[in-house]
Formats: C-alpha cells, structure tokens, sequence
C-alpha cells in the first residue's frame, strides 16, 4: 500500500490506511478479470460517500461496477469511520488506484 | 417442491448500471464540480489468485444424513477451485451463526444447512451468509432422494451449485458426468463417472470397439461409434431407456460425433469420395461441410450458438485446429509454421464462449492448450507427462483430459484459472473422456434476498 497526499493531508496515517483496508474489504474481483481501475469519492463527515467515479477501467463493466459496489458498500456500512474532529474540512477527497499484483 | 430464494448479481447491477448512466449524462461542467480533482491519493493491490475463504458449517436435523450430504457439498464446493474452504472449528451443529466471527476468522462466505426427513425423501435447505457485506446471499430448500436411492448424491451436486450460483454469479459443474472409453482386452467399452469420481457406471457391453462418446445437449443421450456390426457406424444411446437408434452406417468411416445445440443435428466425419469430411445429419438429411479433396477432416465441435464448428484437418499435412461457419470457408487457428511439423487435435469448444480447448504437440508429448476461436496465441495448460483429449465442463472453467503417464495414467480434471490438476479416474487404458452438460439444476420460486 502506498499513500502519497497531493494537497490534501491525511487526517491520520491509520485513517487513509483504514480506507484502503476496507476498500479491499468490500472489493470482489469479478471472475476471470485481472482489471485495473481509478476510483474517487468524498468521504463526508460521517464517514458515508459522495461523489463516486470510477476512471482508467481496465477490465471491463463488471470490473467497473465491482470498484464502485466497493466503496458504496464501504460507505452505506460506514466502514471508514467519520472524519476526526480536528480534521478541518467538510469531507475528505480520496483517490484509490487499484490494480492487480504483479 | 423445491423453493429458492436468490438475490442476482444482476439484479444488484441494473440500480449501478442506471447509477452509471445518471453519471454520465451530467454535463462535464458539472462533473467538474462534484468529482475530487485533488486528495488524498491512495493504491491498492489485489491478489489476483485470491479465493474467498469459505466456510461450511456443521449442518442440523437428520445426524447421518447431515454429514454425508454436508460431506459431498463441502466436496464440490472444493472442486470447484472458487474457494478456499476453512475448517468450522468450534462450530455446531443448530449454534446460532456468527457472521462476524467467521468473518474475522477469514472467511467471506458461510454456509449454513439442515437435512429434514420429508416421507421417504429428504429436505436440504441451505442458507449462504456474505460474511463480508453482512447479509444473506441466496437461502433455498431443496429435495433429495432418500440417502441411498440412486439420484441422491446428484441432487446434492445440484443443490452445491446452486451455493456456487449464489456466490459468484457463475454456473457450477458439480452436477454432471464424464463419459469415457476404456481399453479392455480386445474392446473398448464406454464407462460414465460423475465429476467428482464417483459413481462409476457402464453404458455399452458389446465385446467389442465403442469410441467417441458425445453427449447431447440435454444430457439424455449419448452419441458413439461402435464396430459391433463390423463397421464404425454411429449410434445415440438414450440413457434413459438404454435403447439405441442407429444414426449413420455410411460405408467407410462414422466416426467422432458431436450435437448441434438444437441437439436433433449431429455432425460427424465420415467417407466421402475417398476422403474423410464433416457431415451433419438431421432434419434435412446428410450435409457436407468439408471439400478436404482426399485429406481428413474430422471431430467437429460446435460453438454454443451452433453457428460455427471447429474441427480437424490434415489439409497443410499435418493435423490442424480449422474453424468455420456453417457453409464458410475454414479458417486455421492453431499454430502452425511452414515447414514445420505440427501437429494439433481433439478440440472442444467452450459452452460459455469463444474459447477451444486442444492437444497440440510440444517437444514430442501431447499438452493441453486453449486457444480463443478467432485464433491467436495459444495458451499452454499442462506441461508435465502427456496429456490429451480435453473436454469442457459446463462452468467453462474446468477441463477433463486423459493421460497415459501422469501419476500412474487415468482421466484428470483441469482447473483453467488457478492450473491445479485432480484426479478423476486412476488407472491406463481410459481415454476419450466428454464432459456432459449440466444434468441436474435445483429449481424453484424465489423467497428471500
């Protein structure tokens, strides 16, 4: 797992660690895919979502849908946990580049 | 009575795809605005052999029924190479499930069941768990012959893909059967096994040579050559009754038969001329497909939509994978190099799409390949001992093959995702294995999510 924050700062290293974590949780692979994909969102306050895209697909529509069927399920179960108090902005944009192992 | 219930993956993927297409059709200045141009950016790798961990717990109601039918579900659940199938410890039989702790124990599906006795019969009802997303995933009761009746363990098989359904969206293979020749002395007789090894039953007695068993689409019938007349004519066998109706007694060769998927037309190579030529018989009689002039063409394989076989030709010398529409022209789709000698056969096409599966000659021993039916670069599947005769299961994920030499020779089954090779039927002699479609499906009116 890698993080890199271009103008943005992670509320805390555990937090954008839990993101990836949980974006993995959620994410089934569809069979017979090894797709490649960009997904971004906002994580608001509460932890919910905003704002999904999915770009750069590589893989196909169910490749597509499985990245996005992720970060909803991650965002409806609140699995990201909300926004430390401190955290400054309304909602926290993230980015999350997948990609199969090498 | 069998109910089901089963939430689809398609019936989750139309709200996404209408979510999808709500995306697109907001104008770009306003898609500007709502997606996050600058963030945190984060990276996440997949493992992309990863199975689910699966988990099958200890099942309720009738103790010796529960186990065994537990037994050949877990079993199934295994071949079908989709999972990777944790031990329930602790667990017991009726306790309450835990999704969460099975879930922090590493599995992603949970499979909950219980075997009530119904009359002389059996009620399987079945329960999947997501561990992940919390919610249940398909929940069904099914039917079961008595325990040791015959169509028992088939009916399990049926109720195990039935879970493989639920899980992945994808067909089974646990619920068929593999027809095959064996060598014995001085015949060869056609044998049944079921996919997963048991079960062994014998279809032809003649004393004599049976080849080429080919089922039919509906899985009743047997297509097969037989030389008990003196002559390879083709024969169907109806399973059922055990009658048979001749199908061709051409003079020459009737020989390595395959169904249309209407399944009234078989197309077989028989004498044509001097040379040997596909030909379709059915509705409209006898219909050559071939101008081979004198070369062979032989074991024809249908596309799933019947609109294109591939098939054998020694046309540029050696043995070689054709394919062609119906009444087209042969196109080459094995690899071959002038000059060369190649030497490639036996192809089945996929039941799920555009992929033929063939042994091709590398470095003096037969291995299994696959290749996609407009050609291209093949992929190689075995590379140890020799290997022959792949034929499709109905998930168009596994391959049956026969070896001569592999751990002591037999029928192996091929996983093509994750390469691993089991075994079916051990001992020489057994060749020419087929691969049925599914034979038995668990049916019923949805209940639940």
């Amino acid at each position: 797992m890698s993080i890199s924050q271009p103008g943005v700062e992670c509320p805390s290293a555990g937090y954008c660690e839990n993101i990836v974590r949980q974006v993995r949780r959620y994410f089934r692979r569809p069979e017979g895919t090894n797709g490649s994909a960009e997904v971004c969102f906002r994580i608001t306050k509460d932890g919910g979502t905003d704002d999904i895209e999915v770009r750069r697909v590589r893989g196909g529509f169910t490749f597509r849908l499985a990245v996005q069927e992720a970060v909803e399920q991650a965002g409806l179960r609140r699995a990201f946990g909300a926004l430390p108090g401190a955290f400054g902005a309304s909602s926290l944009p993230v980015c999350v580049d997948i990609t199969p192992q090498i | 009575m069998v109910r089901l219930a089963f939430r689809s993956a398609l019936s989750r993927a139309f709200p996404l795809a209408a979510l999808l297409a709500a995306t697109v059709a907001i104008p770009a200045s306003a898609q500007r605005d709502t997606v996050p141009q600058a963030g945190v950016r984060l990276r996440l790798t997949y493992e992309p052999q990863y199975e689910p961990g699966f988990v099958v717990l200890p099942f309720g109601g009738d103790a010796g029924a529960a186990e065994a039918v537990r037994g050949i579900v877990r079993q199934d659940l295994d071949f079908s190479d989709r999972f990777e199938l944790k031990e329930p410890s602790g667990a017991r039989a009726g306790d309450e499930v835990n999704v969460a702790l099975w879930r922090e124990r590493g599995a992603d599906w949970v499979l909950q069941g219980s075997v009530e006795g119904r009359g002389g019969a059996l009620a399987l009802r079945l329960t999947l768990h997501d561990a992940v997303y919390g919610q249940v995933k398909g929940s069904g009761t099914f039917d079961l012959p008595a325990q040791n009746s015959r169509g028992f363990r088939m009916a399990v098989h049926a109720a195990s893909d039935a879970v493989v359904r639920w899980a992945t969206g994808e067909p089974g293979m646990a619920a068929s059967r593999i027809a095959f020749v064996t060598q014995g002395r001085g015949s060869k007789e056609i044998y049944l096994v079921d996919s997963d090894g048991e079960n062994v039953t014998r279809v032809t007695s003649d004393g004599s040579i049976a080849l080429s068993p080919a089922w039919s689409p509906d899985g009743r019938k047997l297509a097969y050559t037989s030389y008990r007349s003196g002559a390879p004519f083709l024969y169907e066998r109806d399973l059922g009754t055990g009658a048979d109706r001749l199908v061709s007694d051409r003079t020459g060769l009737n020989i390595t038969p395959a169904y249309a998927p209407d399944g009234r037309t078989i197309a077989f190579a028989t004498t044509v001329s001097g040379g040997t030529e596909i030909a379709t018989t059915g509705a409209g009689g006898l219909r050559q497909h071939t101008q081979g002039r004198r070369h062979i063409s032989l074991s024809p394989t249908f596309s799933p939509d019947g609109g294109r076989i591939a098939f054998v030709s020694d046309r540029l010398g050696e043995p070689q994978i054709y394919v062609m529409e119906l009444g087209g022209q042969p196109r080459l789709i094995s690899e071959y190099t002038y000059g060369s000698r190649g030497y490639s056969t036996s192809p089945d096409w996929s039941p799920t799409g555009p992929q033929i599966a063939y042994h091709t000659r590398v470095g003096g021993a037969h291995q299994i390949v696959v290749s996609a039916a407009d050609g291209g670069r093949a992929r190689l599947l075995t590379d140890r001992g020799r290997n022959e005769d792949p034929s499709w299961a109905p998930d168009g994920r596994h391959l049956v093959f026969a070896s001569p030499d592999r751990d002591g020779g037999g029928l192996f089954v091929l996983d093509t995702v994750s390469g691993r090779v089991r075994p079916l039927v051990r001992g020489r002699g057994f060749g020419l294995p087929d691969w049925s479609p599914t034979l038995a499906r668990a049916t019923g009116a949805a209940g639940g999510r």
